[in-house]
């Protein structure tokens, strides 16, 4: 399937703002953020097959924004920068949280296996049931909450951790 | 575990994405409406989500204008359409050629040429490398491993006595992974304490491939025949209570 220059406008102006709400959430930085939009929409028109009409685009766009994001955490230079600034505040939607704990927050999924770092940012960032998740990532339903106990094990190992330091 | 960080009756924000992006059914979208006009916590959610969405297409407001502004920070780099054509008919005559005779699935038996899985397996605090036939146990932690001379579209999935589970990747279809030799994997599992044996199925293909119709005929009939262009190696663990 080609997508023509109508269709691709189409797809951004309905799909666009939320990758970047979330990518922003989730690097805390609009420049990053408008990187990872760019390139995820960019490989979609390019290959439109991977898309392959499997799911809805929201749910493909949810996925494949989140990979983005967590690869780039897990660049050394964009982890060290992020730690080192602590300038960027976590959501505009939630002043409370400190840009010291946005920092703790992404050093955090940079650490976790990729599989669950994907799903900790669906479940405590988006806070989408296990459902949502597995039809984001195209899993069962079980395996999710498989993920999520290993998850919060993790979490809690961590924050034992912490409290000993 | 409580499955919803909200209230069951409110919906998450990929509901709301959808309905903000005029891709949801008219009566989800009047499921929205309603349930926003009589939740104060949602209504302000919405609100937030509607007045970002806003913001953003005002500072980008086409594909064409992001486009354009991000090929602007790289002015040195060739056009990204020439070097991706390029690209992808070098990769794509490299994987169609990649072929690799059928694994012999036999107890004790792995062949030692072509792409192959591995595992270290942590006992206590003693970690070892596992290879297929050895012994582990209940609580022990296992991170698996792969090598390919090449790169390969990859998935590892498991078969015990009962179930098959797609371990790795976490989506629908192989993950494409660069060529390397004994590569950790970025996850670990923790076994369980069920004793018997634990097959892992590593499967290297040349193209992508789809992995629950594969995951449904490892649990059903206990084997995983490759693809064409593919090459399945198995792991077996024997998990024994200590």
């Amino acid at each position: 399937m080609k997508l023509t220059k109508e269709l691709c406008e189409e797809i951004y102006r309905r799909h666009a703002p939320a990758a970047f709400r979330r990518a922003q959430h989730v690097l805390g930085s609009v420049s990053d953020a408008d990187e990872v939009v760019h390139d995820v929409f960019l490989r979609l028109f390019e290959q439109p097959a991977q898309f392959r009409g499997h799911s809805l685009a929201s749910t493909y766009l949810y996925s494949a924004v989140t990979h983005e994001c967590l690869n780039r955490i897990r660049n050394r230079r964009t982890r060290a920068r992020l730690t080192a600034e602590r300038m960027h505040l976590w959501s505009a939607s939630d002043p409370g949280t400190s840009a010291e704990s946005a920092a703790v927050v992404r050093d955090l999924l940079a650490q976790l296996p990729t599989t669950l770092a994907a799903i900790a940012v669906f479940y405590y960032l988006d806070e989408l049931s296990q459902r949502e998740i597995a039809e984001v990532l195209g899993c069962s339903h079980s395996h999710v909450g498989h993920q999520l106990s290993l998850l919060t094990s993790w979490l809690k190992e961590q924050e034992k951790a912490l409290c000993a330091i | 575990m409580r499955d919803l960080k909200l209230h069951p009756e409110c919906m998450s924000n990929l509901v709301f994405d959808r309905v903000l992006g005029d891709s949801a059914e008219p009566s989800l979208r009047a499921e929205v409406l309603a349930h926003v006009e009589g939740c104060a916590r949602c209504a302000l959610r919405w609100e937030a989500l509607a007045e970002q969405r806003t913001a953003f297409l005002e500072r980008v407001p086409s594909w064409r204008h992001l486009h354009g502004q991000q090929e602007a920070k790289l002015p040195s780099k060739p056009a990204r359409h020439l070097l991706w054509g390029g690209g992808v008919a070098l990769a794509a005559s490299l994987l169609l050629t990649f072929w690799l005779a059928p694994n012999v699935d036999k107890p004790g038996f792995r062949s030692k040429g072509g792409p192959r899985i591995g595992a270290y397996v942590k006992h206590g605090e003693q970690v070892t490398r596992a290879d297929t036939g050895s012994i582990v146990f209940p609580g022990d932690y296992v991170r698996f491993t792969y090598s390919s001379d090449r790169p390969v579209y990859f998935a590892l999935l498991n078969r015990d006595a009962q179930h098959a589970t797609t371990y790795f990747p976490l989506g629908r279809e192989t993950a494409q992974l660069e060529a390397g030799h004994d590569v950790a994997l970025d996850f670990s599992i923790k076994l369980d304490d069920q004793p018997g044996s634990e097959r892992i199925h590593g499967l290297f293909c040349a193209e992508p491939q789809q992995l629950e119709p594969l995951r449904a005929t490892l649990e059903a009939t206990g084997r995983l025949s490759p693809p064409p262009h593919c090459h399945v190696d198995v792991l077996t663990l024997e998990k024994k209570v200590e």
